[in-house]
């Protein structure tokens, strides 16, 4: 090739402004301290060892329809769903006067080591639904990525208990083409990294999620901190993002074993051989309406991935609402504040399962 | 290298550190001096490679950092190879003596020696994994750099602000990375690497046990069984509360609204 000329010195001014504009961001973000995440209020209404169920306080009057029982993924923490009250998913269903409970699965210590995928979703997964279903009599079951993953075994094994059910960014079939991250994980050995590890640092997992795209994740996003420097309010919001992102519970080591052999080495859920408790997970006994959320570039859980379930599940009341943008982007995303009003259109124009025919 | 004005500890302040080296290497690769033509080319070649190599010892500067957690946990992969030989030529440096590689294992000291070549093993087999990865993400780097050459040569090149050049490299970075990260040999690699720092650190955990024996501190693979027994009977206990607790259908006791707000909210 032929060397382009450059103009040196226009290069040397434009990184001179960026260094200038890059140390204003930073010393703004210094002066903004600790942001606050999470400030819709709720009230603990059952708990067991790490885990949580909160119920939220109304905002709304209310719209008639059954509670919502969120059930959040291991890997990070929910407040996601909650991240600042005008960019809450939580905050909108309950000002669209829907009920709003949020099972937090906490921040396990070692002695979550021996937790196994079952003791999370027939034990307090299932604890958690029936203590709902003792308030309200019936509930619809909102599962968010992995935990849309335990949301879908659980309805599958105890359809009777759920009336409806919606999956949010949820992989069902983890060997699509796109899955990047199913792909590495087939050549690991998870007995001998449980094993080594035992609760599996959350550090880790970030350290895999940002090496899908580690040019972008790593730092090209951080240069866009230079382009808000004079803008507090998005700087904020930036905190309050990478806050989330890193905030990284370990795993319970059983449960991150179990998980990752049979979703993703083995397919299990789609294939219908995963089992818990020595019950098998069939999807087709998922009877119940089903709405599938999810977001059309997602690099985490493809939208392959989420899609599978139409072909698996035994709804006859099935639908999917794509969202445009990432894993995160549909939480926070100007798209994401119509989200709670979608879901309570869907839950309002949707019978529940107690009234749904099964199909032929 | 100084971290300038900036925090070298966050991402940003690495980030924006990493513009200003991108800015500097791009510069080098395009100087005059480079010879232009296929001499410019290879400099670009080496630019990718380097970024991408890096990572493999935790100082990538373009975002391939993420790799080098894996060995986060043990002492810097860049040692290993140092290790290894130092344990190799019995220099002193652990309990061993001087028990190399091959050397039989022979009395009172057998167990530990054992031990010990077992975690001389598996440096070596991790540092031979290390290397193989770091191949490979050379080999991308040098695509990537073939690909931003191809950038660099249209017209509008020479006249785009640095920001733009910046995010057009990282355009060809991450593609040439996606369309290599999804193959079987970087999945190969990736994953031999990982495995082979999961039994190194476990042949270290092996070794510290010990030494937790030797002081009376409970080691790690007691703790473990305690544990165990512990949920085991965590589960047990449930599993009775469960069948004797009345279920949701005799105690419901139907509400259609949440309270209302009241005066603070824990959250």
């Amino acid at each position: 090739m032929n060397a382009p000329a450059f103009d040196g010195a226009k290069w040397l001014a434009e990184a001179t402004d960026f260094q200038q504009r890059a140390l204003r961001a930073t010393e703004t973000l210094a002066r903004l301290g600790r942001v606050e995440v999470g400030t819709t209020p709720r009230d603990a209404v059952h708990a067991e060892g790490t885990a949580t169920l909160y119920r939220y306080r109304s905002l709304a009057k209310p719209a008639g329809l059954p509670p919502v029982l969120i059930a959040y993924a291991l890997v990070n923490r929910p407040y996601m769903l909650d991240l600042q009250p005008d960019r809450s998913l939580i905050r909108g269903l309950l000002q669209a006067g829907l009920d709003v409970y949020l099972l937090d699965w906490g921040v396990p210590g070692r002695a979550e080591r021996w937790r196994t995928l079952a003791d999370h979703v027939t034990g307090t997964l299932h604890r958690c639904v029936e203590h709902v279903r003792a308030v309200h009599g019936e509930l619809t079951l909102l599962g968010v990525c992995q935990g849309g993953t335990f949301a879908l075994a659980y309805a599958a094994l105890e359809p009777a208990n759920v009336g409806r059910l919606i999956t949010m960014v949820t992989p069902v079939d983890f060997h699509t083409p796109e899955n990047l991250l199913a792909k590495w994980a087939r050549g690991i050995d998870f007995d001998a990294l449980v094993a080594s590890f035992g609760n599996v640092p959350g550090e880790l997992l970030n350290a895999c999620f940002l090496s899908l795209m580690p040019f972008r994740l790593g730092v090209q996003k951080y240069l866009a901190l230079a382009d808000a420097a004079d803008d507090p309010e998005a700087l904020a919001n930036f905190l309050r993002m990478e806050q989330w992102i890193f905030d990284s519970p370990d795993q319970p080591g059983e449960t991150f074993r179990e998980f990752m052999q049979a979703c993703y080495q083995r397919n299990a859920l789609a294939a219908g051989t995963l089992e818990l408790d020595g019950r098998r997970v069939d999807l087709q006994r998922v009877t119940m309406p089903v709405l599938n959320v999810y977001a059309t570039q997602d690099h985490l859980v493809p939208p392959s991935a989420s899609r599978a379930l139409a072909r698996l599940v035994g709804s006859r009341h099935y639908a999917e609402l794509p969202l445009e943008g990432g894993h995160i982007g549909i939480y926070v995303s100007s798209r994401a504040r119509r989200l709670p009003r979608d879901l309570a259109d869907w839950l309002a124009a949707r019978p529940s399962a107690r009234r749904t025919r099964r199909r032929p | 290298m100084s971290a300038g004005p900036f925090d070298a500890f966050s991402p940003g302040g690495a980030a924006a550190e990493a513009y200003v080296r991108f800015a500097r290497a791009l510069a080098e690769a395009l100087a005059p001096s480079a010879g232009g033509g296929a001499a410019t080319l290879e400099a670009l070649r080496r630019f990718g490679a380097a970024q991408f190599g890096a990572a493999q010892v935790g100082t990538a500067e373009f975002g391939a950092a993420p790799f080098a957690f894996w060995a986060a946990p043990l002492p810097g992969a860049a040692g290993l190879a140092d290790a290894a030989a130092a344990f190799a030529r019995g220099a002193g440096a652990t309990p061993a003596g001087g028990a190399a590689a091959g050397a039989p294992p022979l009395g009172p000291n057998r167990e530990h020696q054992l031990k010990w070549q077992a975690w001389l093993a598996a440096a070596q087999a991790c540092a031979a994994a290390a290397q193989e990865f770091a191949l490979v993400l050379g080999e991308i780097g040098a695509t990537a750099g073939e690909r931003y050459a191809t950038r660099l040569a249209e017209p509008d090149a020479t006249s785009a602000p640095l920001r733009v050049l910046f995010d057009d490299w990282i355009e060809c970075a991450e593609s040439a990375y996606q369309a290599a990260a999804h193959g079987e040999r970087f999945c190969a690699a990736h994953a031999r690497y990982a495995n082979a720092l999961v039994a190194w650190r476990a042949a270290q955990q092996a070794i510290a046990d010990d030494a937790a024996r030797a002081f009376g501190v409970p080691t790690r693979t007691e703790v473990d069984e305690l544990q165990r027994t512990v949920r085991e009977l965590q589960r047990e206990l449930a599993s009775r509360r469960d069948a004797s607790a009345p279920t949701a259908a005799t105690t419901r006791k139907p509400r259609a609204s949440a309270p209302r707000r009241r005066r603070r909210a824990p959250t």
